[in-house]
């Protein structure tokens, strides 16, 4: 199978979701051997769900890895070994690098600190170095601050985790954002609309489309609150990104492709993929 | 001297931060509503009453989230009004020119 939110997400979220589904104290086994390609956002999803399970219900979580070589060494590249228990090292200079909130620096906030982390990373050694990437540090503030406001039923109560994966055959990083809250569609603040749009006609399809647009007004009802998600695609229309992907609940966008769909499943949360090109200044 | 050539400036990476947070101080460190609280007014009023302009020098950081500048630039325009504020301040961001698009129009809009 391919192991990818962003390339194959009807395959992937059932995946995904199927590993949620815990039950208390039953340790789960993450069967990989099938995978014959993994990209980085799948990968850090993997890990956001495996530590969530640990952490949250006391669930252990082993595996295997893929019988690919190639997806064995993107998993290797990609930082997640380091939060792992496991035989596999990681190597010196590693493409990729995950991050977590880290409540001991900042209780469940929005922190400039965790998203320099990832910048300084992605930029050392390439000419542009931390200029190409200014707009990625603005995205990635706005993603924490939506985590912080919106995935859960208060301020601060869900977590994230953020990486990014320099794809040095295609010349570009691959940023991902993982949301462990509610979902777009479950947040407090958009359920309670759904049954409107649902009324007038409008898929979640469609209304993801509709937010992503600015046109779905902030429920603060103030117009200059709720332009987080807007600015990240604008910026990637001006060209700042070659590729905005977001998966939440049971809705995938491809956004520079118009490719608005449902899913068969509904993941918990909000995956967020974005991809830079190393030639963009 | 002429008063049009006057400048006050701000510098928000070698003042401030160079990694500027969120929207609101409980939402995290460095938000754009400390930065407004703490050293925008300030600067803001001091130019006032001197009767010369504020030059803000948005280079030299990490980048900003939309929220931080909405809450520092339109938060200061939904406390003084859009019209002093836009000819009050002005903006240098060779790094990121857009930017500079962006803050007037969350001045433009921030009564909303």
């Amino acid at each position: 199978m391919i192991l990818s939110l962003v390339e194959a997400p009807a395959e992937a979220v059932p995946f995904f979701v199927d590993l949620l589904t815990y039950k208390r104290n039953r340790d789960r086994f993450v069967d990989l051997s099938g995978v014959r390609r993994i990209t980085p956002d799948a990968i850090a999803l993997l890990l956001a769900i495996v530590k969530f399970l640990d952490q949250n219900y006391g669930i252990n979580v082993s595996g295997n890895y893929p019988s690919d070589e190639t997806a064995i060494e993107v998993i290797r590249e990609s930082g997640f070994v380091e939060y792992l228990h496991t035989s596999m090292t990681k190597p010196a200079n590693a493409s990729g690098q995950i991050i977590r909130q880290d409540l001991s620096v900042d209780s469940k906030k929005a922190n400039g600190q965790f998203a320099k982390r990832l910048i300084d990373f992605a930029s050392d050694g390439l000419p542009a170095g931390k200029l190409r990437l200014k707009s990625c540090y603005g995205h990635l503030l706005e993603c924490m601050g939506n985590t912080h406001q919106h995935a859960g039923s208060f301020p601060g109560e869900k977590t994230w985790w953020a990486s990014v994966f320099r794809d040095k055959v295609r010349g570009c990083d691959c940023f991902t954002f993982v949301d462990m809250g509610v979902g777009i569609f479950n947040s407090v603040e958009l359920s309670l609309r759904l049954k409107m749009y649902n009324l007038v006609g409008w898929l979640k399809p469609m209304i993801l489309k509709k937010l992503l647009g600015g046109e779905i007004p902030s429920s603060t009802g103030k117009g200059y609150r709720g332009r987080g998600l807007p600015s990240i695609l604008n910026s990637a229309k001006a060209g700042g990104l070659q590729r905005f992907v977001i998966c939440t609940n049971d809705v995938y966008a491809d956004t520079l492709a118009d490719d608005f769909r449902s899913l068969p499943r509904e993941l918990r949360g909000v995956v967020l993929y974005w991809e830079v090109s190393h030639e963009c200044a | 001297m002429n008063v049009l050539d006057a400048v006050l400036e701000l510098n928000i990476a070698k003042e401030f931060t160079s990694t500027p947070g969120p929207r609101f101080i409980d939402e995290g460190k460095f938000s754009g509503e400390e930065f407004r609280q703490t050293l925008l007014k300030r600067k803001f009023e001091e130019a006032l009453r001197m009767s010369v302009t504020l030059r803000i020098d948005l280079d030299g950081g990490y980048g900003y989230g939309p929220s931080f500048l909405e809450e520092a630039f339109g938060g200061l325009a939904r406390e003084y009004g859009a019209d002093l504020v836009r000819r009050t301040l002005t903006f240098k961001s060779d790094e990121e020119p857009l930017l500079t698009r962006d803050i007037y129009g969350y001045i433009s809009r921030a009564a909303e």
